[in-house]
């Protein structure tokens, strides 16, 4: 549907009849209207809501008045009624229609309305005037509901982020609304219509055999095996198209895994840095091993190394325990007494709490037998009695815990070694997009396993379909042996190939329903993808989901959010315009089965500042995007995007309007006047004017190019 | 500047070839329910009828010579 003039009549900002022609030359399809913020750009949009299909703001039902525009209303007399009509000549088949909605309001009192009504018309103008016909039995209302459902209005006439924002975030309402545009439910409901008149006919041969219970009996077991029989049938399609599916996203995602990791020595480091700390694993190992040992020998020594290494200080406290005639039995907790009186601990250094809380630790657990012995040991070696073998076993003792105190340091090296080279290793792999390949590696790893779970399902439906279709044979022939001679035979007949026949629509229907949803999959998925990747500068890219035939945007396997910059803009762009394209193809190739879907005519696209919060990459993507995506593309703008895209889009616009806004000083702050200015056969219009204090703010569409 | 520049090819063969592989009558029975279902004005028919008219459809299709 091609929209050829806007006209507008005291309808909100626009007071006074104005009018907007929407010329689609030859050359140029882009129309460009600019105007600053709050002079009625997305009135426009509201305005052909309100013409399409009645709509305006759903939070104030029954104020239908609030459309007309203030001043006029301002302007009122007491009792008067009042109108406002949004008016548009749209081309279709061939034909132009001019379509005019009005609301009527009458004033009560001062700011009280009477709830105005809303008309919806034709009109016809010709030399003799201009003619009103009703619409009859709402013709044209459907026909626009037809060319455009209003759950998709949004997608064709919409402001940037609010449609982007819904694509993206999956709004279920979007996919119904999918659903209906590309002809989807209908598909569905004629295959459930068929299986419903199936049923009626299964009824049907039962009620005829009401008398005969074997033969119902058999009947119904038919029923009940061609029902399990098409479920496993269904499930095994279903499961066919997701493999195929996922081993196409497969390929996809290791080609896109092969192309990050081409051309980088990220796997050689990947196996060194495998390598390395597996290396160092086995150092700390190791290093474990010898403090175990250590441990165990200390441990075993009755706390001779300790003692020894406390020798001096020790053997000074043992003497005087000696000489105090202690026995060995309690010597441990002597000793740690006598330890804790001195200014020094044994090892030298002055006594601190810390140093006290050990011993006293050591006092109540840790030396309880060991050091027992060792002190008795150590006792015996100051009186040198039965030092031989104590002194054999220190020196033994002490080699073993050499050699592993030095294994130990060597280990520690080794590891302190290798942590730096890991180090290394994990700057170096920090150049490269490490976590990305690591997520479309885990990716990868997903859809391989959900290959293989579909590839077991496939496997086990194939042999239940097999089970299945014997047993229905086998019932089959039960059932025709059965089946009642005489009068009533040729009415069973009848109603079983009807059932039959019903039964293969409801199959056909569901296998292209199915078909064409891939195809749709398809086919959005590349489109978008090449209207989108090659712009995006992050290297992200677009994707469309299968189920939903929702777009999305991910970077190496991680569906992004939040996206700013007018990336996201640019995808909704692109996906509206290949769908608007697919439902056109769909209704032309269709024809070839000889089904009508209806003629649809080239869209066009009415877009409310597209390139608000877009950095100046996706402002030109976007503006190179809409040249030639469409028949008919209007865009309205704030100035200061149109100073970027003057140059880009000025020469191919076939017209440009500035919407003036009129206001009072006080709206005029925080602009810069020269951002308004147009030149105009050779003068400046500026699109801002003053009113004075307290008058209302309103608009007036000027023709600038 | 072409008007438009993109154009998206709907690879209908397979479709195509998976209606012409059963016989006319179902072809012609396909269609017939497409176009009940899926015409313009399609939505404003009530189901009931939508089926009633399937139905018959249906049973034109299986009787000889039709």
């Amino acid at each position: 549907m091609i929209i050829k003039q806007l006209r507008l009549c005291d309808f909100l900002t626009y007071p006074g009849e104005q009018v907007l022609d929407f010329p689609n030359a030859d050359a140029s399809n882009l129309i460009i209207v600019l105007g600053p913020g709050n002079s009625g750009k997305t009135t426009l949009i509201r305005a052909l809501k309100f013409l399409f299909y009645g709509a305006y703001s759903s939070e104030r039902p029954g104020e239908a008045h609030t459309l007309i525009n203030n001043r006029t209303k301002a302007a009122a007399k007491l009792g008067g009624m009042l109108t406002g009509w949004v008016e548009a000549i749209i081309e279709h088949n061939e034909e132009e229609i001019c379509l005019r909605r009005t609301v009527r309001a009458a004033m009560v009192s001062r700011d009280v309305w009477a709830a105005g009504d809303i008309v919806f018309e034709q009109v016809i103008r010709d030399p003799r005037g201009t003619h009103f016909l009703p619409d009859h039995q709402g013709m044209f209302q459907n026909r626009i509901r037809t060319l455009v459902p209003e759950s998709l209005f949004d997608a064709f006439y919409f402001q940037g982020e609010p449609l982007d924002g819904k694509l993206l975030g999956g709004v279920r309402a979007i996919r119904h609304s999918l659903s209906a545009f590309l002809h989807e439910d209908q598909w569905e409901e004629a295959e459930q219509a068929a299986e419903s008149i199936r049923a009626g006919y299964v009824a049907e041969i039962q009620k005829l055999n009401a008398g005969n219970e074997k033969y119902q009996e058999l009947l119904r077991n038919q029923e009940s095996w061609k029902n399990l029989l098409k479920n496993q049938q269904t499930a095994l399609a279903n499961n066919q198209t997701e493999l195929k599916r996922v081993q196409t996203e497969y390929a996809a995602t290791k080609k896109q895994f092969d192309e990050l990791v081409k051309g980088t020595d990220i796997s050689a480091l990947s196996k060194q840095l495998t390598s390395r700390q597996r290396d160092l694993d086995d150092a700390q190992d190791k290093r474990r091993h010898c403090e175990e040992t250590i441990c165990r020998l200390v441990s075993e020594s009755h706390g001779i190394p300790f003692l020894l290494a406390a020798m001096p200080v020790a053997s000074k406290i043992l003497l005087q325990l000696k000489e105090d005639n202690v026995i060995p039995a309690d010597l441990s907790e002597r000793f740690v007494d006598r330890v804790l009186e001195q200014d020094c601990c044994v090892c030298g250094t002055t006594h601190n709490a810390h140093t006290r809380a050990n011993w006293l630790k050591y006092k109540e657990k840790t030396l309880s037998v060991d050091l027992n012995r060792g002190l008795s040991d150590l006792l015996a070696l100051t009186h040198k009695t039965g030092a031989q073998s104590f002194l054999r076993r220190s020196r033994e003792l002490h080699v073993e815990l050499g050699r592993f105190r030095n294994h130990r340091g060597q280990h520690i090296i080794k590891c302190q070694e290798l942590q730096a080279l890991i180090k290394s290793i994990e700057n170096q792999l920090a150049e490269y997009p490490v976590e990305e390949i690591r997520n479309l590696g885990v990716h990868l790893s997903a859809l391989s396993d959900q290959r293989e779970q579909l590839g077991r399902d496939i496997g086990q439906s194939d042999v239940s379909i097999k089970t299945l279709t014997a047993k229905v044979a086998e019932i089959n022939k039960l059932v025709d042996k059965a089946r009642p001679k005489g009068a009533a035979a040729n009415q069973q007949a009848k109603l079983e190939r009807l059932r039959d026949r019903a039964e293969q629509l409801r199959d056909l229907i569901a296998q292209t329903r199915q078909f064409l949803h891939g195809l749709f999959h398809q086919i959005l998925k590349s489109s978008v993808a090449q209207d989108y990747d090659s712009v995006a500068t992050d290297g992200s890219h677009a994707v469309v989901d299968y189920q939903t035939l929702l777009p999305a945007i991910e970077r190496n396997g991680v569906r992004m959010v939040n996206l700013g910059g007018g990336q996201s803009q640019l995808m909704a762009l692109a996906y509206v315009v290949a769908l608007s394209k697919l439902r056109r193809e769909l209704h032309q190739q269709m024809q070839q089965l000889q089904i009508g879907l209806g003629k649809i005519d080239d869209q066009s696209f009415l877009l409310d500042s597209p390139f608000d919060k877009a950095d100046n990459n996706y402002t030109k993507a976007i503006a190179r995007f809409l040249l030639g995506s469409a028949r008919q593309t209007v865009i309205s703008m704030l100035p200061q995007p149109w100073n970027l895209l003057r140059d880009a889009l000025g020469e191919h616009a076939v017209r440009i309007y500035g919407l003036r806004l009129f206001s009072p000083p006080a709206q005029h702050t925080n602009f810069d006047a020269k951002d308004f200015l147009f030149p105009v056969d050779g003068t400046n219009v500026s699109l801002r004017a003053e009113l004075p204090e307290n008058e209302m703010a309103y608009t007036k569409i000027i023709t600038l190019k | 500047m072409p008007t438009t520049t993109k154009k998206i090819q709907l690879e209908v063969d397979s479709l195509v070839s998976l209606i012409q592989k059963q016989d006319p009558k179902m072809q012609q029975l396909f269609s017939t329910a497409l176009n009940i279902f899926a015409s313009p004005g399609a939505r404003r028919v009530a189901p009931e009828e939508k089926e009633e008219k399937l139905r018959q459809a249906i049973e034109s299709s299986v009787q000889p010579g039709s």
